[in-house]
């Protein structure tokens, strides 16, 4: 008898969101979103991280990104990052996707399939998710 | 004497009152502690005959003693360090504590001096002046308003800039002040400055008096204030077009006309008369 065990690729995705639940709208914000979805890409199953960082003086993107590392994220799906958070993601060699302003299910789904783009450089200047205008 | 002239709001007139103040004042010292946006020398024109760098201590990790425990990330309450296979500084954010340096038991964090901008020294006639000027991007100023403050002279009036706000930096100029100038606007905007500002002040236990800057008859929200607060009021400058024109073309509205001086030299007879009230009043406490 041949027992055939399924590789699982599954990984597991924080996307910054507004709300807590995969329904949510995703934030194009990093540091400074109100949650962090962590996702597993294969089941579905979702943890929702509350960020403390949101109300940070400063150095909410590298608070955040930290968090990032210390709960074992493989991908981060966000809108907008800034240089300071990219140098500890990168550091951490934990890639960054460019989402779109979809619920948190639909970019997830969007990673799954391929159609996200990696960000590599960063798109944002620091402290910029502190001005009104961030979004 | 040392006294502070502050304000919660920016764009009331702190300087306004600062320059003239020091200037009427003869021979005095004024300290510009408004380091992120530095404009007293724009009105004094100060002849600048030293200048001070001033720096702060940062981390700098050591990579072969460093163990990776992340003690100093979970201290470091201002962010400025992290871990991603390896120890992160963010020199721009780290407020020069020292805490974690002092922290770590496997003294893998050395010192490091970084310059954050300078206190420029001058005269500008029998004024003697210090500016601190904060370089862009730097998050905090308090070092070069403790350096803006240390070794003062004892026998002259010292008048300080304050920068706006309520924050660690207003709270680091206004230390060890003898007396408080609150200087607001009547509006309602300006009251609530003024609020923020005279609670602050509440707490450290600063004596203070309040001047009207954009005085307008009939705007009376300050004066009200002012009067269930028992605060001094100790004077006030018209909202006038001459006020605005004079300051825009960087003049000292003292040097100017004879009616303003007469106004800064009142404004500076009753600050002495109330701070040394005050100072007779806490001495009998």
């Amino acid at each position: 008898m041949i027992i055939v065990i399924k590789e699982r690729n599954a990984v597991k995705i924080a996307v910054t969101a507004v709300g807590a639940t995969l329904e949510s709208e995703m934030d194009l914000r990093f540091g400074r979103a109100p949650y962090f979805i962590l996702v597993d890409s294969d089941t579905l199953e979702f943890e929702a991280i509350d960020n403390g960082a949101a109300a940070a003086g400063g150095g909410a993107g590298i608070q955040a990104a930290q968090t990032m590392i210390d709960r074992r994220v493989e991908a981060v799906i966000t809108g907008n990052m800034g240089p300071n958070a990219m140098q500890v993601l990168q550091s951490a060699g934990i890639p960054v996707y460019a989402g779109r302003f979809a619920v948190v299910k639909e970019v997830v789904e969007d990673f799954k399939n391929g159609k996200l783009s990696t960000l590599d450089v960063p798109n944002r200047p620091a402290h910029f998710g502190l001005k009104a205008g961030s979004r | 004497m040392k006294i502070s002239v502050l304000s919660g709001k920016g764009g009331t007139g702190k300087t306004l009152v600062s320059v003239n103040l020091a200037r009427v004042g003869g021979e005095t010292l004024y300290i510009d502690c408004d380091v992120e946006e530095p404009n007293g020398s724009v009105f004094l024109h100060p002849k600048v005959k030293s200048v001070t760098d001033v720096q702060v201590t940062i981390p700098e990790p050591i990579k072969d003693k460093c163990q990776g425990c992340m003690e100093c990330v979970r201290f470091c309450k201002y962010n400025a360090l992290a871990y991603a296979n390896e120890l992160l500084v963010f020199p721009e954010l780290c407020h020069d504590c020292g805490g974690c340096i002092r922290l770590c038991r496997f003294g893998a964090l050395g010192e490091k001096k970084r310059s954050i901008g300078r206190v420029e020294s001058g005269r500008a006639g029998e004024v003697e002046t210090r500016c601190g000027i904060l370089n862009s991007g730097e998050i905090t100023g308090v070092p070069i308003i403790k350096t803006l403050l240390r070794d003062l002279p004892s026998d002259r009036l010292i008048v300080v800039d304050c920068p706006p706000g309520s924050g660690c930096s207003v709270m680091e100029s206004v230390k060890d002040s003898d007396f408080c100038l609150l200087v607001a606007e009547p509006t309602p905007f300006g009251l609530h400055n003024l609020q923020m500002v005279y609670e602050l002040l509440q707490l450290l236990a600063v004596p203070c008096g309040v001047l009207i800057n954009k005085a307008v008859p009939g705007a009376d929200l300050v004066e009200r204030f002012s009067i269930e607060n028992r605060i001094p009021i100790l004077g006030e400058i018209p909202f006038a077009r001459e006020v605005a024109f004079l300051s825009s073309q960087g003049k000292l509205l003292v040097d100017e006309k004879e009616e303003y001086r007469r106004l800064f030299a009142g404004l500076l007879k009753a600050l002495t008369e109330v701070a040394h009230g005050e100072t007779a009043g806490n001495t009998e406490r």
